[in-house]
């Protein structure tokens, strides 16, 4: 996945009817690619299985 | 008694001594607000203190001693609670700007079942804002700072009640841990911090972070007080979905067993990360102290616990945007820019990525359930590092630099991703005075099990008996 730049940052806050400086913008691009590249790490588990939990505290209240 | 002992004393000990008429409430609040006095404006511990009104909630209880009233299992005892609980006609600002105006008309679950059992509110204590983040870096009310050593960070985002409760500003405190931030404030300031199951304790009237992750949990300064602070708090209800009905043990029980025979689990894929030299070896000496009192040590794996944090990081950004869209639109310049900026970044957040985040929690759920089969217990360190310094970005673990927020969090966040009870107890010091925690996890609301290994061990160690400014005393 191609990192979130700047302008798409600020275009899709916009259609969320938020609007966000430049720097913050950056900002938020910068710390998105980090979280995604730190995720690329769970594309080794992409065989296994693991159903998404809808509700773990479900299972811990039985 | 020595006004500055009254200060010093557990939440059991000062209970006991109000209930035999031997200490006031009066006495032990106003220790503790001198405490505050002479601490708080370096510590930034408390938003807010609540002195007149704390010393009015005092001279009630005394009263009530004196009539020969019932009195709750709390009565009298100074706590201050983390800035996100509401508190009828207090000031309750999450730690931000945002908030600073709220003043609910409305006692939350906790407050609630704190003033039913007696206790006196000093005020409310300082956090990273919005609970996001471990640093206590507040950009509105103060950076937080560690008693033992104040170029330290308290931890968080519960810093304020880790300061207060080691500094012994107040008896007890309630926090909250989304992360880890119960936990790693006490590892880091010396306390003990239990995070209870998922549900034990409602979160109504709870200020939310990560609504499918928040937990409410005691901070105190023995165990013997955590287990009296969650029997106070814990309990089904129905204003909380999420609250379990589950029926409430006797915590004080637990605490009078024996640990001989218990199977504690040693996570071998939590001792194979890069940990600081010193916490290791602490934490291998608690192991070792447990052992002599009868436990059982063995290996047990994880190994999906290795990708906890970048499973964790998407799901708490997510969760913490959906809470704070509506503001982000309206108000967004009141929010510090990191916190601001974090969530915007849960709103850009993909799907795809989210929903793998989930399936990935699912493993990591399993993986834990899996080893607390085979044992009663999982023993690890419950922070890597150290507090680092303030301001600190990176700290060198096995030659390599490790981010510091990463460093922090990363072994408390699987047992929120899983909703399991964890408790921090003191379990040595570094070499420069610093505090390192041992961290105790659990089965599902199995807290009777971890409070009674927490205890048995705190009991053969002497970590409790030191304090931070004792420690200053020596040094000087």
């Amino acid at each position: 996945m191609p990192d979130i730049g700047r302008d798409e940052v600020k275009a899709t806050l916009a259609a969320m009817d938020i609007a966000i400086s430049d720097d913050d913008a950056t900002a938020v691009s910068r710390i998105l690619a980090e979280i995604l590249a730190d995720m690329r790490k769970l594309d080794e588990l992409a065989s296994e299985e693991g159903e998404p939990s809808p509700g773990f505290a479900v299972e811990v209240r039985r | 008694m020595n006004p500055k002992e009254a200060a010093g004393l557990t939440m059991h000990e000062a209970a006991e001594l109000i209930r035999g008429k031997r200490l006031s409430p009066v006495e032990v609040a106003r220790a503790c607000l001198e405490r505050i006095a002479q601490h708080d404006g370096r510590l930034r511990a408390f938003i807010m203190v609540t002195e007149e009104s704390a010393l009015a909630q005092a001279r009630e209880a005394e009263q009530a001693v004196m009539r020969g009233d019932p009195l709750g299992p709390l009565h009298g005892v100074p706590l201050a609670l983390k800035d996100t609980f509401a508190m009828r006609g207090v000031r309750t600002t999450c730690g931000s700007k945002l908030l600073e105006n709220n003043i609910p008309d409305f006692d939350g679950a906790v407050v609630d079942r704190l003033r039913k059992a007696g206790a006196v509110f000093l005020g409310t204590l300082n956090m990273h804002e919005f609970a996001l983040g471990a640093t206590t870096a507040n950009p509105h009310y103060g950076m937080g700072r560690n008693p033992w050593d104040e170029g330290k960070i308290p931890g968080g985002s519960s810093g304020g009640s880790g300061a207060a409760v080691a500094a012994s500003m107040c008896l007890g405190s309630v926090g909250t841990d989304a992360g880890g931030s119960v936990r790693l404030p006490s590892s880091l300031c010396g306390i003990v911090g239990l995070k209870p199951t998922y549900g034990r304790i409602s979160n109504f009237g709870t200020l939310p972070l990560s609504l499918t992750m928040d937990h409410s949990g005691p901070m105190t300064r023995s165990v013997a007080d955590a287990a009296l602070l969650l029997q106070v708090l814990a309990g089904h209800d129905p204003r909380d979905p999420a609250s379990s009905p589950l029926k409430v043990p006797s915590y004080s029980k637990a605490l009078t067993k024996r640990i001989k025979g218990i199977k504690i689990g040693l996570p071998k894929e939590y001792f194979a990360e890069s940990i600081d030299p010193e916490v290791r070896v602490a934490v291998m000496a608690a192991i070792e102290s447990l052992e002599a009192l009868g436990a059982i040590a063995q290996e047990v794996s994880v190994p999906h616990c290795r990708y906890a944090p970048a499973a964790f990081v998407p799901l708490v950004l997510s969760e913490a945007s959906a809470v704070h869209a509506r503001y982000l639109r309206t108000r967004a310049r009141e929010y510090g820019s990191e916190v601001r900026n974090l969530l915007y970044t849960g709103l850009m957040m993909p799907a795809r990525r989210y929903v793998q985040a989930q399936r990935v929690r699912a493993l990591v759920v399993r993986d834990l359930a899996a080893a607390l089969q085979h044992v009663d217990s999982l023993v690890m360190p419950t922070v890597t590092i150290p507090a680092p310094g303030v301001g600190q970005q990176s700290v060198n673990l096995d030659g390599r630099n490790v981010n510091v927020a990463a460093a922090l969090a990363r072994f408390t966040l699987p047992f929120n991703l899983a909703g399991l009870p964890a408790i921090s107890v003191p379990c040595g010091f570094t070499a420069s005075g610093l505090p390192i925690g041992l961290q105790i996890a659990g089965a599902p609301f199995a807290e009777s099990t971890i409070l009674q290994v927490a205890h048995a061990y705190e009991s053969h160690n002497r970590w409790k008996e030191r304090n931070p400014f004792q420690q200053s005393a020596e040094v000087h």
